[in-house]
């Protein structure tokens, strides 16, 4: 096991500076000039051509890359363009937000979506089962910054119950997290059903409803032990999910966490900032799943077999 | 006599994909929430090719009126007007056509461009798909709606450079999904058949896996038109869009936003739009999947 | 019977316990109230008063530091720093007694070579330069005085020094290390910087040794928001005791029907314009910009772009500039013109140009309604909305552009900054604010009257050729001046609404 997490840690290397690298060849085509958002609006040209070579933007693109990978692998981000703090500074500021409502997103999925999936399985075709996932489609379909916007104007505006914005109590984290958790309950809802409904079909199921097992009993001792697998998958596909719909819930609920201060980077072409960023939620991204992954040989043994012969050839 | 097998492999494979497309319709047809669907989806097309019928575009959905500005729904602007006393309703219409255009258009680049490289890198094996496939993880490990941000970023916003950049975000998803069907197909009897006849790669990937490879292709195509559809109008929400005056739904709801204290009908509508066509795609994307899926057969 | 007393006295004294306690009570409560939390935009990118020209950084800037000079409420200027200035009698030089016993946030006092030190380094940086481009250097003459040598002579030059460019910094705090004092800055001001939490607040304390006296409002805390609606919000629920700035236009009603709060407005001190580039493209043809200028309903403009909430400019200055041409008629609107201009122009069948602007709400909806007034006189205009740093290096360093919307930022109540830089032809090419490429000699010589004149007769004489030249040639088209708006609650007192959005908390009170 401990090898087959050190091989998973080990192919994250590759992934991560591959990010770098793409994140940085793209800020670099956006047109903008570094110098320029450091010097300010009204910079002579002479000022910022001396700044310009005085940072070494004048530099070939790989010459800069290398700087810029070299300085990183030394724990050395560099400093937002725009700001002049130390990007790390500023990505350790703004995660715990993120993480919150990330987390509490999931949370929240998970709890409505595997009761759901699992009585939608049960009964098959009836009406509880076409509502539930007809429901659910409908919470995927809408565009999350529009849904928050129509809490907000229920909760906030017309009933005065809720916060809208900010990130100072557990009251403001219930409308951005169950915007987000919305797109993510349909989700949990069709792969608990999906496997719930392929579990009831197997022969231990119908050895066991033969053996004279209630069928509550069968359903929760047999059938919803196999259903935690989608609920683990949900965790890890939908964290690296998260992060990405954070961002634009982030910025609908004034929370400043790690999303909005991606996008701000873009606007402001702050390529330190954004990359580090990137990189960062990556990387969370890449823990969690390894993270489910190893869980998974917990609830699924099968699974531990196949990633132990894989690890061994 | 060559020409004859072929002719005759042909008019086979022929028969025996009417006769899975008939199946597969049996199945989809029970399915009423899918059903339901796919006339909505009908309906959201009749829409988008019938605007240019219902409404003029100069002089309804981007002419200003500014003596008629926030007005609320009534008989004469079903939907009222907006901030610049443009009819809201022409605006939701034309919205339709946008809509389903980039749908289409970012999906279609996305499929053709990630088949490819899953096809490669299904096909062949070995250093090509590692090396292929390490990109395309480096890809999926940004968050997509990001990248899109980012290369909208160094291209600037505009239909194009949007439609661009939500493909560029959706390749490696489809180039994951076809290369794991191919890998399942190209160890097949009838693809070591084709290959023993001396049958070209280039032939026996788009003729004999590409087909079998669709049904689950299909079905992400419809699921990514709606996620295209949402991530749009998310771009244009934060303003790095398509640009106005067209009127795109999200952009509808970015101008809207400020007004949503005092004016809120003008949220409700665009909203509504894009919800229905995201749900239609869903439906019909979940329809078919079920369809396609022998397990759910009963 | 001699317990009854007892306790009749015990309930007695209780009572009146009770009674002193609640009247005091009164004023100790309201005494509690020694906080002011405000709403910031964003996170402040800088303290450094040097390094940033951008007004939302410049809020807290006038809370920390102070400079010579500060401006009061009615918009005269008194000594902060000094205690009286004395100009020679060319005019290009003024000599400053500065204050004694001035004391900084870390306890120094303030020296004549911290006065020196502060100035020459506001006049070195790029970013403080719309504010020093008339000084040449400043020189200590003793221990509390210290000259300002001008350029040329420059009448409005106390107004200058009243901007937080010209801050006041301790030069060996500064220099010891400026990346370090950008964030943890030290001044003479009012209130000291206590603590900073990226994205949520920034904390600040009132500076005890103040040489005013400590401010009335102990700590100040501003809360970044940046959407308006949930900074309405905030300020509703009572988590903001006022919002600085507000820029949502449609809010105006609903904050003026609060009972609790208080609606504050004022001019903006600049006037927005579309502006074209006069030296090459569709434009440098004159019918094509009067073609433009007859087009443009500004009633329609300030409806869609602000909600109505601006007046209508049309000579080319701002409004708060005593120089300010009141009643000055601009072209007026007439499509029939503007159509006929463009056929002249050689366009018959219309002409497609692109409008490059900031990517802000403060310019792309106006962009917007001008795009739909041009489209009825067959000039179809695409928007380009670029990031601020792109625009400003694209647009407003390398001219590169057809026509743009912007405007005439002032931050002292003087014509010359609004029209010398955007039209003298020594600032053109890239080399400073004459984006528009604009080269007329007969322009430059009323800019340079302006400028250097000393009479004010003279001086409003000069500006009024300016606009007249700037009407008829069409260089740029005025549109209007905004306003800038703060709502705060009802019991806070002494706020105003500022022009340029200087405000001092320490005259505040609850």
């Amino acid at each position: 096991m401990f090898k087959y997490i050190m091989k998973r840690l080990f192919l994250m290397i590759p992934v991560i500076v591959g990010i770098s690298f793409i994140l940085f060849l793209i800020m670099d085509l956006t047109p903008g000039d570094p110098a320029r958002a450091i010097l300010g609006d009204y910079a002579t040209q002479e000022q910022i051509a001396a700044l310009r070579e005085e940072m070494g933007l004048n530099d070939n693109f790989f010459v800069r890359y290398f700087r810029y990978a070299v300085n990183a692998v030394q724990g050395d981000f560099g400093k937002s363009y725009r700001t002049s703090v130390p990007v790390v500074e500023e990505i350790y500021a703004r995660f715990p937000a993120t993480l919150q409502v990330a987390f509490q997103a999931i949370m929240l999925s998970i709890l409505l979506g595997v009761p759901i999936g699992v009585v939608s399985a049960v009964r098959q075709y009836s009406a509880i089962d076409i509502v539930s996932i007809a429901t659910a489609l409908i919470f995927t379909s809408i565009p999350a910054f529009w849904f928050g916007l129509m809490l907000i104007l229920l909760f906030s505006l017309k009933l005065g119950w809720l916060p809208a914005v900010g990130a100072d109590s557990w009251k403001h984290f219930i409308m951005p997290s169950v915007t987000l958790a919305a797109a993510q309950l349909a989700t949990t809802i069709r792969m608990t059903r999906s496997t719930m409904l392929e579990v009831i079909r197997q022969d231990y199921i119908r050895t066991a409803m033969a053996k004279g097992a209630t069928r509550r009993c069968v359903i929760f001792k047999h059938a919803l032990r196999n259903a935690l697998l989608p609920v683990v998958t949900v965790l890890g596909i939908g964290f690296g999910n998260l992060l990405g719909g954070a961002l634009i819930v982030e910025s609908v609920f004034g929370i400043s966490g790690l999303g909005t201060l991606m996008v701000n980077s873009v606007k402001s072409k702050d390529a330190p900032m954004l990359v580090a960023s990137v990189m960062f939620a990556a990387l969370v991204g890449s823990l969690v799943n390894l993270g489910v992954d190893v869980l998974y040989t917990y609830i699924d043994p099968r699974v531990k077999i196949q990633y132990l012969r894989r690890a061994k050839s | 006599m060559n020409a004859s097998i072929k002719a005759a492999t042909h008019g086979r494979i022929k028969t025996k994909k009417r006769s899975q497309l008939k199946a597969i319709w049996f199945q989809y047809r029970k399915n009423r929430l899918a059903m339901f669907g796919l006339a909505l989806f009908v309906i959201l097309i009749f829409i988008a090719l019938g605007s240019g019928f219902f409404v003029d575009y100069e002089t309804q959905v981007i002419e200003q009126h500014m003596k008629e500005r926030l007005r609320p729904p009534s008989a004469a602007h079903w939907f009222g007007t907006d901030q610049y006393g443009r009819d809201v309703f022409a605006r939701v219409v034309w919205g339709a056509r946008i809509s389903l255009f980039v749908g289409l258009f970012t999906v279609g680049i996305a499929l053709v461009v990630g088949s490819l490289i899953g096809a490669l890198s299904g096909y062949y094996g070995g250093w090509l798909d590692n090396f292929l496939m390490r990109i395309m993880d480096v890809f999926l490990a940004i968050p997509g709606t990001i990248l899109a941000v980012a290369i909208v970023g160094a291209l600037g916003p505009g239909l194009f450079n949007v439609l661009l950049a939500m493909s560029i975000a959706r390749i490696p998803q489809f180039a994951r999904i076809v290369r794991s069907s191919i890998i399942s197909i190209r160890g097949q009897e009838f693809v070591e058949a084709a290959r023993a006849c001396g049958t070209k790669d280039r032939r026996i990937i788009l003729r004999h896996i590409m087909p079998n490879a669709i049904g689950p292709v299909v079905v992400q195509v419809t699921l990514h038109m709606a996620t295209t559809i949402l991530g749009v109008a998310g771009l244009s929400f934060i303003g790095l869009g398509i640009e106005p005056p067209v009127p795109e739904w999200g952009s509808m709801l970015a101008e809207a936003r400020e007004q949503m204290r005092y004016n809120p009908y003008l949220m409700f509508f665009p909203g509504m739009a894009i919800m229905l066509a995201v749900l239609s795609l869903n439906l019909i994307g979940d329809g078919l999947r079920d369809a396609l899926d022998p397990r759910m057969k009963n | 019977m001699k317990n009854a007393m007892k306790f009749k006295g015990l309930f007695m004294v209780c009572l009146a316990l009770l009674f002193a306690v609640t009247l005091g009570a009164f004023p100790l409560f309201a005494a509690a109230k020694d906080t002011l939390t405000d709403r910031a935009l964003a996170d402040q990118k800088t303290f450094d008063p040097f390094k940033t020209s951008d007004i939302n950084d410049q809020k807290l800037h006038y809370q920390i530091y102070e400079s010579l000079m500060r401006e009061e409420r009615d918009g005269t200027l008194s000594p902060a720093l000094c205690t009286g200035y004395r100009f020679n009698d060319t005019g290009d030089e003024v000599t400053f007694t500065l204050r004694e016993g001035v004391k900084f946030h870390n306890g120094a006092v303030m020296t004549a070579d911290d006065v020196v030190f502060s100035l020459n380094t506001a006049i070195a940086s790029p970013f403080t330069s719309k504010m020093t481009s008339t000084m040449k250097e400043a020189v200590k003459i003793d221990d509390k005085t210290v000259k300002l040598i001008l350029k040329h002579p420059f009448l409005p030059i106390l107004g200058c020094l009243v901007s937080s460019s010209c801050s006041i910094v301790p030069k060996e705090a500064y220099l010891a290390n400026p990346d370090a004092f950008a964030q943890k800055p030290i001044g003479t001001g009012a209130y000291m910087l206590k603590g900073v939490k990226r994205g949520e607040k920034i904390d600040l304390e009132a500076f005890p040794d103040y040489h005013r006296g400590p401010a009335s409002i102990k700590y100040l805390t501003e809360r970044i928001i940046p959407d308006d609606n949930a900074a309405l919000m905030a300020l509703e629920s009572g988590a903001l005791d006022m919002m600085n700035p507000s820029q949502a236009y449609t809010d105006r009603d609903a904050i003026e029907a609060n009972p609790n709060l208080v609606y504050y407005e004022a001019e903006q001190a600049c006037t927005f314009l579309i502006g074209f580039n006069n030296a090459k493209g569709v434009f440098a043809d004159k019918r094509m910009r009067d073609a433009v200028a007859y087009a443009l309903d500004r009633e329609d403009l300030i409806l869609g772009a602000v909600n109505g909430m601006a007046n209508p400019v049309e000579a080319a200055s701002v409004p708060i500039c005593p120089q300010f041409p009141k009643n000055f008629k601009g072209l007026q609107y007439d499509t029939e013109k503007a159509k006929a201009l463009v056929k002249e122009a050689g366009y018959p069948n219309g002409v497609t140009v692109t409008m490059r602007v900031i990517g802000a709400a403060n310019y792309t909806k106006p962009a917007e309604v001008i795009q739909a007034q041009l489209r009825k006189v067959g000039i179809d205009m695409k928007i380009e909305a670029m990031e601020r740093g792109t625009w400003f290096d694209v647009v407003y360093a390398g001219g590169n552009f057809e026509i743009t919307y912007y405007a005439t930022p002032i931050s002292v109540a003087d014509a010359d900054f609004c029209s010398y830089g955007y039209l003298h032809s020594s600032e053109a090419d890239g080399k400073g604010n004459n984006y528009m490429s604009v080269k007329k000699p007969e322009l430059d010589k009323y800019l340079e009257a302006g400028r250097m004149g000393t009479d004010p007769e003279v001086r409003n004489a000069a500006y009024l050729k300016v606009c007249e030249i700037v009407r008829d040639e069409s260089i740029y088209v005025p549109t209007y001046t905004g306003m800038r708006t703060y709502a705060a609650h009802k019991d806070l007192k002494g706020l105003y609404a500022d022009p340029m959005m200087r405000y001092y908390v320490y005259n505040y009170s609850w």
